[in-house]
């Protein structure tokens, strides 16, 4: 495959889609439940049933801690695993930029399927297509994933109770500040990874806990900040941050001092951000440290009935900083 | 015959119905007189000669604090049959209509007499007071000012109290704050047994002792200790989070004002004034301050006692040796409003001090310090709070309606408009802070009660970030929205109570400009109407956030970029004018390039801490203004040693045209000034230079907005013109231009002064029904 490029032939449907098809995705996605038809046919899962889907572009498609490939599948197993759901099932549909190295796609796949693994999950149906030069940068890949609601735990962004505690289950930020690395020449020589990881079997480990659990979000695009005015927005609360339990690698420090930027507001691919009744919270924290991809996991601060909407972060000198609200165009996008 | 005669202005709280009393009976008249709330209401007959001649007096010797801004005259002799035969105070009755509230006044010298007269029965009482002086706004729940309806409703006179208070000889007669030892509220430390006396003794052993204790005064608390002693104000410094920023000083009397500070003779009228505002005086030499008081600051912000609590912190009949100076800081914690009561002392300021000197009169409405500046011997104010707040600004116009403007986001103040009266609060401070968004809310809301008003619109920034847009939207009023610059300059018309249209040459810190970026730099033909933007600066990348507008080296080095196009060339810039670090360098350039956290900027005051850093005097400010401050320092020392010979030969295109808007070229500024500070030259001297040709080049655009709109007058607005060497600069290049020449005196040019900008357009907007 030394050299190979895809062509628009690879997407046209005949005997070469069939190559690409067999020797790159196949060859890597293989398992009982893929589909060689137009559709895969399932076993549905007991009780309840979670579905999410999600697009992936991502520039540049290969960063130091990960790629676009398992970028998409630790997005969409992440949502999934935020409502609580094991995840079972995925999706993926491939579009392809005219010219791209066969060698790349055969990279993303392999990273994919690693990723699907290690999440448990199984890709049952997938579709490539093939733009012209130009007409998309690289790949897009959208993937959709179904999963198995654990009984007994209900989460979700309205359920914040004032007096919960806030916990991050780890150092944010790393990913956005990793993109913007590797997309701008900054000649900055920061030793800063992606955060991406599937969290499943984290979210398994915190129900295993306790299931008096409120909130589970993933903070991807906007950061920890957004989910957090999202949340206190859908739950009607306010939100008292301490600035210095946010745990933040000093090297996102560094860049962010640098570009005047608000490490709240980076992208992470594999943080979550818990709300459970306090008295719940360090047993939580304890379980997360175990973990995998949460070592560093911290309680950064608590929910309160009183200024609902409203994000509150108290600083070291006791000021009482009303966190800027997400979005904006001082805040540069970056997914 | 009978005159009924309505006395309009600040007639209440300030003994005007028992001078009128004293007045009337003198002249052989007999009637009443009432408050009325909105104004004195005083029936009078008698021969008309008598009544015409006790009205001359009233006007002549008004009562000292009172000022009468209108009196409203009815002969109805005719259609009346009151029949008077005595001359009676009536109490106080409610009516709607022009309130005047008056603001706090410090003793007054026949109280300060008796405090210190041990013969005296209200001898070292905390809380004297009289008609002429004592705590006014800061204890009012509601008007008619009468006791009952201020927090000394707590405290029923005792008999001797009550004599003084209904004897119309008595300086003390109808004075409502009046009390003494016996009936009077009390001072206690906050935690510890001492009250009275014996509180006093301990606040200043302690304070003697290099100690810093919390004191509560008329508006909230101060913290408190020897200004002479360097180690007591540094530790108040690292316990406040202060590193650099001056602490205002407190000092025994004008004696000792004179000896730290050189004081004038209208700056010593204002210093000993009835208000006591903080003077910025320029120190003396050998003063006896702690240099860690203002710190490579030529100026040190001064006040007089006002309280007589904290005379008695100066002088008392103890042993204690206190010290003439002390520093005297609003109580709050890093961003919160002032403390008010114990519990917010207890909660914020146990651990910044040794301990805390309260008392049990409530304030109820906070009230920070004002300060002031001067220029050309005329007050220039900078921070409009005690003593001034809530005097109303009236305008001749003859508006009708009324509206809430919540001002800015910073230094906020916030202005209730009836009419063509504005009333300007109180201080509020900084919105980034939860705590002081509250107090704003909380104020507004006893404004509200107090001035009787229901807004029919509430005026705000049009920053879709700022809280105190947040707290505007939230209030549930119609919303005006008005642009940041563009009521700069309307405050500047509305306290020069201008209808003309104007040259509006507003120079500024940030704001958010009708087209998304930040604005600063503006010449905007401007009337109560609408604005238009007819020149800027030159437009420059204000990269990184936040932090660009506290570190002038990130602007430095974005303009520097801007102007060479070229990242070695400015590189060889930066690193010989030490600016930053190469890498630090290559993030600034590749973020201005990619459009990463830059945003496009006319910001003077960016501009100002940008030239600051190329000069090399200050890289970044640790408190607002400080790199622009301290850049106005030098230019100021250069022009005291020097007369400028030769011409500017720096700048030789001071404006250009351009399809959108008229350009003064700042860009070729900065490369000029960083040429010649490259070749060597004087820091101090291109400081001075930058001044200079600034004003060239705000008189050169104002002088083209003349050619295109026949306007020649300028209003001058915007926090930049707190400098006071730009201000003179710009004022004299315009006057000998043939303009006439607006500015502020009583409004801070500030963003603390442009609520009342907002008001007055959102009362304009009233008048014709639009954008409501
Ligand atoms: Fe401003
Ligand atoms: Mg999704
Ligand atoms: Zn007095
Ligand atoms: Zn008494």
């Amino acid at each position: 495959m030394e050299n190979k490029t895809v062509t628009m032939a690879h997407g046209a449907g005949g005997k070469q889609t069939s190559e690409l098809i067999d020797e790159v995705f196949k060859a890597h996605f293989a398992n009982d439940d893929l589909t060689a038809d137009d559709a895969a046919v399932l076993v549905p899962p007991a009780g309840r049933m979670a579905v999410s889907t999600d697009g992936f572009i991502v520039s540049p498609a290969f960063f130091p801690g990960g790629n676009i490939g398992k970028l998409s599948i630790c997005g969409t197993v992440n949502d999934l695993a935020c409502m609580g759901a094991k995840p079972l099932y995925l999706t993926c549909a491939f579009v392809i930029e005219e010219g791209y190295p066969m060698e790349k796609l055969e990279e993303i796949a392999t990273a994919m399927e690693k990723t699907a693994k290690e999440a448990g999950v199984h890709i049952v149906s997938g579709d490539t297509k093939v733009a012209g030069k130009g007409q998309v940068d690289g790949v897009f890949i959208t993937t959709t994933g179904m999963g198995q609601i654990e009984e007994g735990v209900t989460v979700g962004g309205e359920l914040a109770k004032p007096g919960d505690a806030i916990i991050v289950t780890g150092d944010i930020g790393r990913h956005g500040c990793t993109i913007l690395l590797e997309r701008e020449d900054f000649g900055i020589d920061a030793d800063v990874t992606s955060d991406c990881a599937p969290l499943w079997n984290t979210v398994k480990a915190v129900m295993d806990t306790t299931h008096d659990l409120h909130v589970i979000r993933d903070a991807t695009r906007g950061g920890v900040g957004t989910v957090l005015y999202e949340i206190a927005g859908q739950s009607n609360v306010g939100i008292r941050l301490n600035a210095e339990a946010v745990p933040v690698q000093p090297e996102v420090k560094g860049v962010c001092g640098m570009l005047g930027l608000e490490p709240l507001y980076l992208a992470c691919e594999g943080r979550l951000v818990i709300m459970a009744s306090k008295k719940e919270a360090e047993a939580i924290v304890e379980t997360l440290k175990k973990c995998p991809y949460s070592a560093n996991a911290a309680i950064i601060g608590e929910v309160m009935e009183e200024e609902a909407g409203r994000v509150i972060m108290e600083t070291e000198i006791g000021t009482q900083a009303l966190l800027p609200q997400p979005g904006g165009e001082l805040l540069p996008r970056i997914c | 015959m009978t005159w009924r005669i309505r006395v309009y202005g600040i007639v209440q709280g300030v003994g005007f119905r028992p001078t009128v009393s004293r007045q009337a009976t003198a002249h052989g008249i007999y009637g009443t007189v009432c408050n009325k709330g909105p104004y004195v209401e005083i029936y009078a007959q008698g021969k008309k000669e008598k009544i015409e001649g006790f009205l001359n007096e009233l006007k002549e010797n008004p009562p000292k604090r009172a000022a009468i801004l209108k009196i409203n005259i009815e002969d109805i002799t005719e259609e009346n049959e009151l029949h008077f035969e005595t001359f009676d105070i009536i109490e106080s009755e409610k009516t709607k209509g022009e309130i005047f509230v008056s603001p706090d006044i410090a003793i007054c010298d026949e109280c300060k007499k008796e405090l210190f007269d041990p013969k005296d029965r209200r001898y070292l009482h905390p809380f004297i007071n009289c008609t002429c002086c004592g705590p006014r706004l800061t204890i009012l729940d509601a008007l008619p000012y009468d006791r009952e309806r201020t927090s000394m409703k707590e405290f029923p006179m005792c008999p001797e109290c009550a004599k003084e208070y209904t004897d119309e000889k008595s300086r003390r007669f109808d004075a409502q704050p009046v009390c003494c030892n016996e009936c009077g509220p009390e001072v206690y430390l906050i935690g510890r047994k001492e009250r009275g006396r014996d509180a006093i003794i301990y606040t200043r052993k302690m304070i003697s002792e290099g100690k810093i204790v919390a004191i509560k005064g008329i508006g909230g608390f101060h913290l408190c200790c020897d200004a002479t002693n360097e180690e007591a104000v540094k530790r108040l410094r690292i316990l406040k989070k202060r590193p650099a920023k001056p602490f205002a000083v407190m000092a025994k009397d004008e004696k000792v004002v004179k000896q730290e500070c050189v004081v004038t003779k209208e700056q010593e009228a204002i210093l000993t004034g009835h208000q006591k505002p903080i003077l910025l005086l320029d120190k003396e030499n050998d003063g006896k301050l702690a240099s860690s008081v203002a710190p490579g600051n030529p100026k040190v912000g001064v006040m007089l006692p006002y309280a007589p609590v904290q005379l008695l912190i100066f002088q008392y009949d103890d042993e204690i040796k206190m010290p003439e100076l002390l520093v005297m800081t609003s109580g709050n914690t890093s961003g919160a409003p002032i403390c008010r009561e114990d519990d917010e002392a207890i909660s914020e300021l146990s651990n910044l001090c040794d301990a805390m000197l309260s008392h049990n009169r409530k304030i109820r409405i906070r009230s920070d310090d004002t300060v002031m500046d001067f220029y050309k011997n005329e007050p220039y104010m900078i921070r409009r709070s005690r003593g001034y707040a809530p005097l109303p600004f009236m305008t001749s116009t003859d508006w009708k309606g009324q509206v809430l403007a919540v001002g800015g986001e910073l230094k906020n103040t916030f202005c209730i408009g009836v009419d063509s009266r504005f009333y300007q609060s109180p201080y509020v401070g900084d919105l980034e802070d939860l705590r002081t968004v509250k107090a704003l809310q909380e104020t507004i809301h006893r404004f509200q009660t107090l001035l009787e008003v229901e807004p029919q619109a509430v005026v705000c920034d049009l920053h879709p970030k700022y809280n105190s847009t947040v707290v505007a939207e939230e209030l549930g009023y119609p919303i005006i929205r008005v642009q940041h610059h563009y009521a700069h300059i309307l405050s500047c018309m509305t306290e020069n109570d201008c209808e003309d249209p104007v040259i509006g040459v507003s120079f500024d810190g940030t704001g958010y400009g009708t087209d998304g970026t930040i604005w600063g730099g503006e010449i905007l033909l401007a009337d109560y109407e609408s604005f238009e933007r007819f020149g800027s600066i030159t437009p420059f990348l204000q990269i990184g956030g936040d932090a660009s507008a506290k570190e002038g080296w990130r602007i430095a080095v974005s303009m520097i970029y801007g102007y060479t196009k070229d990242r070695k060339k400015a590189w060889e810039i930066i690193e010989k004018l030490g600016l930053c670090s190469e890498q630090e360098s290559k993030v600034q350039f590749t973020m201005a390039d990619r459009k990463i956290n830059a945003v496009v900027s006319t910001s003077v005051g960016r501009l100002f801490d940008a030239v600051s850093a190329i000069l090399g005097i200050r890289l970044k400010s640790g408190f607002e203004g400080e790199a622009s401050t301290a850049l106005q320092f030098v230019a100021e020392a250069y022009e005291q040693q020097n007369i400028l010979q030769e011409q500017n030969e720096l700048v030789d295109i001071l404006i250009y045209e351009t399809e959108e808007r008229l350009i003064l070229n700042t860009k070729m500024l900065v490369e000029k000034i960083t040429e010649a500070k490259l070749q060597g030259e004087d820091s101090n001297k291109l400081a001075y230079l930058f001044h200079e040709i600034l004003a060239q080049q705000i008189t050169a655009a104002c002088i083209k907005a003349k050619e295109k709109s026949g306007r020649d007058k300028v209003a001058l607005s915007g926090g930049v013109f707190q400098n006071r060497l730009l201000l003179r600069l710009t004022e004299e290049q315009l006057a000998q231009e043939g303009f006439t020449v607006l500015r502020h005196r009583m409004i801070p040019p500030n963003d603390g002064g442009i609520a009342i900008g907002q008001a007055a357009y959102g009362m304009y907007q009233l008048q014709n029904n639009r954008r409501i």
